[in-house]
């Protein structure tokens, strides 16, 4: 293997690259746009669920118990309907995602108990997860509005929660951390996975294949200028999100540009793999597709790996976006180290190794 | 020149023979939503929320005992270690083994024994601000639920003068599946718009383009027969989706069948619409790949309620209704859930076929027949 000759196939791919200057405004543009796009969608503080309260009873103490639901940490009272029908209309709409309604006759059953008055609480149930946090936030005003109406027995276990490394809960930091891991992730592969695939489909493979280059020269050649380009936007947008979104960067910033070139570079050859597969740069670029919709799925953002079923959670761990995204968040935020990160180190490097034996058997095969 | 529907039915033709000719990349069209679908929704119709936890347990009392295990009982919470120190504990949440850890003090069992308040810490992981509270709102649900039941012991109940009565509607059992399969749709129905806009950048890139430039065709003609062909083979993966989703995952279907697949297909028309009309820009398939990526298929999964309710106050609402399958989201999710016909829907379908027509209209009016 030559070196000399590794490093010009990388430099022409580089050039050939840098020289679409709308491709390369859009690297730089397009993903600190998305950024900002998702930091405004998701990075909102506290979860708000919109709820409308029907209040037939109209005394001081259904206002209190209004004011106690608005104050709740996810509800948001934002709509009083006059009647049910109207209640149940914005229910329907999806202007709001419960209808809370308070019966005639609470003020009166409270100042003297007859009897144990039921508060309806109509709940959208399309999400399950939403339908969950909702009637526990209703169960917890309950709770409160009796306690501070001194109408419950005192006494029992009162649970003091602190929220480490991020005390006053802010979805920002989070959000921001995986987006980093995901964009790069993103830029990469489809970076990578179009390489052999536009070769192939313009005809300059053929011309490549009777220069003396030799196999392994080419597929390394191809595999550096890719991950330049990943490593040139995990830069550019990890100084964004420090300098411009403020997040901290409690860990070693050495050790996460380490680790972050250890996944590009896995990123990178298993994009030419597939890059090789196709036939054409179309199919080149629905595979990737189809494949960056699993990645992401089960890089444990959106759900926990803890919460997949066991199958899954299993596939999970042979994602390296998986623990690449722990990796970014836990030393961004929680400043830890390679100590407390091993097995997602072990699981990066040592999946990212069989990966690319994998990926490099299957283009030689396909290159001769 | 007028638009010809002579030559439009010729494109259309044209078009349709090149989606069927490459029998990998229609697969990948027509199949790929419906499986994407399976896999999908396996994953994001999570019933329960797992959490992991250790203990710190200075009383050792059986009180404590009977404590963690009622926070146990279902199975959710998990105790998988005790700590004795700060050290430990700090380490246990830094390397995130655990979702938090539950510290018991001292006097805890005598307290509970005279009848009399008593305080626990629980320590969690705060990075993740969407899962802690939540798991945090269990904790305390659990806590409460052992709270009133030692401190009823051996006491006459006495009654609440109020209690919360919760009704589920729309999906009653509960089911995750029931709202996230439908909500899914729309990131699996973003394929045919990045297979059109992959096709409108192959012809520019391969030079077929360069041979049309010297036909009369127009570009309208151009542009809506190719968004034709790739509306009408986008709808077979609508249906094959629409049967995964009723047949296999058993979601049921509330809503009509047409209106559900007439704005299955005003947004196949939209998504195509906005690739349309930033065609101009899309010399390469490489630049198309990202700016679909970009606008469609990310955005799906982060900005479009599916997992996170959209706020209905400023750039929030704005930085949700720019993209096509927030509206999709809404749209599939009141079909298929909850029965909604079009006259609740009149907001999501209006944004959507602005979008259509808009879409069109700009490409139509940049569209040049002209190599650069």
């Amino acid at each position: 293997m030559n070196l000399a000759t590794i490093w010009a196939i990388a430099n022409k791919d580089l050039r050939q690259f840098l020289r679409d200057r709308t491709m390369v405004l859009f690297l730089i543009l397009l993903p600190v746009m998305q950024l900002l796009l998702l930091v405004q969608a998701t990075g909102r503080g506290a979860l708000n669920v919109p709820i409308a309260v029907l209040d037939l009873d109209r005394s001081s103490d259904s206002r209190a118990l209004i004011a106690l639901l608005d104050a709740s940490d996810s509800l948001n009272v934002t709509c009083f309907p006059e009647t049910l029908e109207a209640g149940v209309r914005a229910l329907e709409a999806g202007e709001v995602m419960g209808l809370f309604i308070i019966p005639q006759g609470l003020a009166a059953n409270l100042a003297n108990p007859i009897e144990t008055m039921s508060v309806q609480f109509i709940i959208d149930g399309t999400s399950s997860l939403l339908t969950r946090i909702v009637e526990g936030a209703g169960q917890q005003v309950i709770q409160r509005f009796l306690m501070r109406r001194g109408g419950q027995p005192m006494g029992g276990v009162q649970v003091a929660t602190l929220m480490r490394y991020n005390p006053s809960v802010q979805t920002r930091p989070y959000t921001i951390g995986a987006q980093l891991g995901f964009i790069t992730y993103q830029v990469t592969l489809g970076v990578a996975a179009l390489g052999l695939a536009r070769e192939q489909e313009l005809g300059t493979m053929e011309q490549l294949m009777v220069t003396p280059v030799r196999r392994s020269e080419l597929l390394l050649g191809k595999v550096i200028s890719p991950t330049l380009v990943g490593l040139f936007d995990f830069l550019l947008l990890s100084v964004v999100i420090v300098y411009i979104f403020d997040v901290p960067v409690r860990g070693s910033y050495p050790f996460l540009l380490a680790c972050s070139v250890v996944f590009i570079a896995v990123e990178v050859i298993w994009g030419t793999m597939l890059s090789s597969l196709a036939g054409t740069q179309q199919q080149a670029i629905l595979l990737v597709f189809i494949q960056a919709m699993v990645d992401i799925a089960l890089s444990g953002y959106l759900v926990p790996v803890t919460d997949l079923p066991p199958v899954m959670g299993l596939i999970a761990q042979a994602v390296p976006l998986h623990h690449y995204l722990i990796i970014v968040r836990s030393v961004l935020l929680k400043g830890a180290g390679p100590v407390d990160l091993w097995p997602h180190l072990v699981g990066l490097v040592g999946i990212g190794l069989l990966i690319s034996v994998v990926a490099m058997r299957a283009i030689a095969r396909r290159l001769d | 020149m007028r638009f010809s529907p002579r030559r439009f039915r010729a494109l259309l033709f044209k078009d349709f023979r090149h989606i069927f000719r490459d029998p990998r990349t229609l697969l990948l069209v027509m199949l790929a939503p419906g499986f994407l679908l399976l896999l999908l929704a396996n994953i994001f119709a999570v019933e329960a929320q797992q959490a992991r936890f250790a203990l710190w347990d200075l009383d050792r009392s059986t009180y404590a005992r009977r404590y963690v295990q009622q926070l146990t009982a279902d199975g959710d919470f998990t105790l998988t270690g005790h700590v004795s120190s700060d050290a430990e504990l700090e380490a246990l949440l830094r390397a995130g083994r655990v979702d938090f850890v539950l510290i018991i003090p001292r006097g805890f069992g005598n307290n509970l024994a005279a009848g009399r308040n008593t305080p626990v810490q629980a320590v969690f992981d705060g990075t993740d601000a969407l899962r802690a509270p939540q798991l945090s709102g269990y904790l305390l649900s659990r806590t409460a639920a052992f709270s009133s039941a030692v401190l009823l012991e051996g006491r006459s109940f006495s009654g609440m003068p109020l209690e919360l009565r919760v009704a589920v509607w729309y999906n009653p059992e509960r089911r995750a599946m029931t709202g996230m399969v439908p909500g899914l749709t729309p990131i699996v129905l973003s394929m045919p718009a990045l297979a059109f806009g992959l096709a409108l950048a192959r012809e520019r890139e391969l030079g077929s383009f360069e041979g049309l430039i010297a036909t009369p065709v127009q570009g309208a003609e151009y542009l809506l027969a190719k968004a034709l062909a790739y509306i009408s083979v986008g709808m077979d993966s609508v249906l094959l989706a629409w049967i995964v989703a009723v047949f296999w995952f058993r979601v049921p279907f509330e809503g009509a069948l047409l209106l559900y697949l007439a704005l299955a297909a005003l947004y196949l028309a939209a998504t195509i619409g906005m690739v349309t009309a930033i065609s101009p820009v899309l010399r390469t398939q490489q630049l198309a790949f990202f700016v679909v990526l970009i606008i469609f298929f990310v955005p799906a999964f982060f900005n479009s309620g599916l997992v996170v309710p959209i706020l209905d106050t400023g750039w929030d609402r704005l930085s949700a209704d720019i993209f096509p399958a927030t509206h999709f989201v809404e749209i599939a999710r009141g079909i298929f859930v909850k029965g909604l016909g079009l006259d609740l829907l009149v907001r999501p379908t209006a944004i959507l076929a602005l979008m259509a027509l808009a879409g069109l209209a700009i490409a139509v009016a940049t569209f040049r027949k002209r190599l650069t």
